[in-house]
């Protein structure tokens, strides 16, 4: 693993808008950052990231399945239980999962090891499934990077397959915070593929979602929603009015409600538990559990739920060396050793595997001078070489 | 989606390693051009919900995938209640936040007979559902 500056594309601009991808600057700051890209050998990715992505994921599935068939998880897990039939239902009834992306922490020599698993609602797919792949297309033509670089990337193809598998006669609705550029890039490119695949699709903000009067959720034109791609976290479902019609309401979601489960931070320290040792993974314990104290006085700490790394906090030595602010840890936190991330060139990436249907299909790279990877890291290109 | 059959949904799975060194010369991790059917014939983000809220699209009948990069879905738009605000991606502490709905509460808005609002609320008040 390489961290290799290189000229940017002078017209990367123009094509990332061409193609509808206009949150690539935010707040005047580069997002997309193609001044440098990250290079791997092949066997780097499928020994270091695809094989321990998949095992990973297997050992999340092996979680959940667990986690159904004994409450005693779910209230760690602090699920309320009002919603564990919905979740149990859901795993029973198999609903798919379409995608994932798993944030590891490599340095080129250790094995890879999980930071956390965004399973319900990951963004920045548009810029790695498209706009990297063009980057390298691009960066191949024009000399940047050498003509035999390739990249493992298939996430476009397979999130097409998986839309496929769903039958092409479903109408789908797409829902999320539309008044976000982000989501709403994310749920555009979603619709897409889906579209390809062949599915009638209906985009919509999630406040538009309505609740008709024989307890059926509706799009804006009254219509029943039977599936339904939503970018909007099962917690914060469950917080909103609407969240006691979800057991009741006949609509399949897609992350399905068994999701719920894995996009707690809580399965950092179940995963430890069930898996010791597993080289992929970091010694991590519940906040109230005294083994926590094994960790010493050194760790990351992060509540149950959160998003881009708010609430996280990176304690060294007894001392909060760096905090993200937010709204999280009502629920409580866990601890999870404190493994820094490596530093290429003053700067701390965090890879992103991505799965979609399961399968690791993909990666991404967020880079940042702080070690703490937040809603501002940038996003950079990488290449096989 | 996949169907899965009962031994294998849930399941550990064998990741199979592959030995090394590889003999075979690196096999491509990508078959083909990329292509968009929607995204770039549309603007993306909330510039482009406010205008076309509720996008209906269906993809017309054996289209060729050369012809991807053109316009060639069937997409219907209409105005809704939605609102769009100028945007950045949002911190969670208002400062930049792009938010510009607020809702609270249910309403019979968009509808004669559904009630509407019961979901969104609570990102709202944060700013974004990503991660």
């Amino acid at each position: 693993m390489q961290r290799i500056p290189c000229p940017e594309r002078d017209d990367w601009r123009a094509t990332a808008e061409s193609v509808g991808f206009t949150y690539h600057t935010i707040d005047g700051e580069r997002y997309w950052d193609e001044r440098a890209y990250y290079a791997f050998t092949l066997d780097e990715i499928e020994r270091r990231i695809e094989a321990p992505t998949g095992e990973i994921e297997a050992m999340c599935l092996d979680l959940v399945g667990r986690a159904i068939n004994d409450e005693k998880y779910l209230r760690r897990l602090k699920i309320p239980e009002a919603f564990w039939p919905l979740l149990s239902e859901s795993w029973r009834r198999r609903d798919a999962s379409l995608y994932g992306r798993l944030d590891l922490s490599y340095d080129g020599w250790s094995p890879a090891k999980l930071l956390e698993y965004n399973a319900d609602t990951p963004t920045s797919i548009f810029e790695a499934a498209v706009f990297q792949w063009t980057w390298l297309e691009q960066a191949m033509e024009r000399n940047i990077i050498p003509k035999r670089a390739d990249q493992f990337n298939s996430i476009h193809e397979r999130l097409i397959d998986t839309w496929k598998n769903h039958g092409g006669a479903k109408h789908l609705h797409l829902a999320g915070m539309t008044d976000n550029t982000e989501d709403a890039g994310t749920l555009a490119y979603l619709q897409d593929t889906a579209s390809q695949a062949g599915l009638k699709t209906t985009l919509m903000d999630i406040k538009d979602v309505g609740l008709a009067g024989d307890g059926r959720f509706v799009d804006l034109d009254d219509r029943g929603i039977e599936l339904a791609f939503k970018l909007y976290p099962w917690e914060w479902m469950f917080h909103d009015a609407f969240g006691a019609k979800l057991s009741s309401a006949p609509t399949r979601w897609i992350e399905p409600p068994w999701k719920a489960i894995l996009s707690n931070k809580g399965i950092l320290p179940l995963l430890w538990e069930m898996f010791p040792k597993h080289p992929t993974l970091l010694p991590a314990y519940f906040e109230d559990d005294p083994k926590a104290a094994m960790l010493g006085s050194s760790f990351v700490r992060k509540p149950l739920y959160s998003r881009e790394g708010a609430n996280v906090a990176l304690v060294s030595a007894g001392t909060t060396l760096m905090e993200q602010q937010g709204p999280y840890g009502a629920e409580g936190f866990i601890r999870q050793a404190l493994a820094p991330l490596p530093s290429f060139s003053d700067q701390y990436p965090v890879l992103g595997s991505w799965l979609v249907d399961h399968t690791p299909c993909g990666l991404s790279i967020r880079e940042d001078e702080n070690p703490i990877t937040g809603n501002t890291s940038r996003f950079l290109p990488h290449a096989i070489l | 989606m996949a169907d899965k059959s009962d031994q294998d949904f849930g399941k550990r799975k064998p990741v199979s390693v592959p030995a090394s060194p590889r003999p075979a010369p690196p096999a491509a991790k990508r078959s083909g051009h990329v292509a968009l059917l929607l995204m770039g014939t549309f603007a993306v983000g909330s510039a482009a919900y406010a205008l076309m809220p509720n996008r209906n699209c269906e993809q017309s009948p054996n289209v060729s995938s050369s012809s991807l990069q053109q316009n060639n879905a069937n997409c219907s738009s209409r105005s809704s209640s939605s609102s769009g605000g100028g945007s950045s991606r949002s911190s969670y502490y208002g400062s930049d936040s792009s938010s510009s709905h607020s809702s609270s509460g249910t309403s019979d808005s968009g509808s004669h007979s559904a009630q509407r609002g019961g979901f969104g609320s609570f990102g709202h008040a944060v700013g974004f559902s990503g991660g």
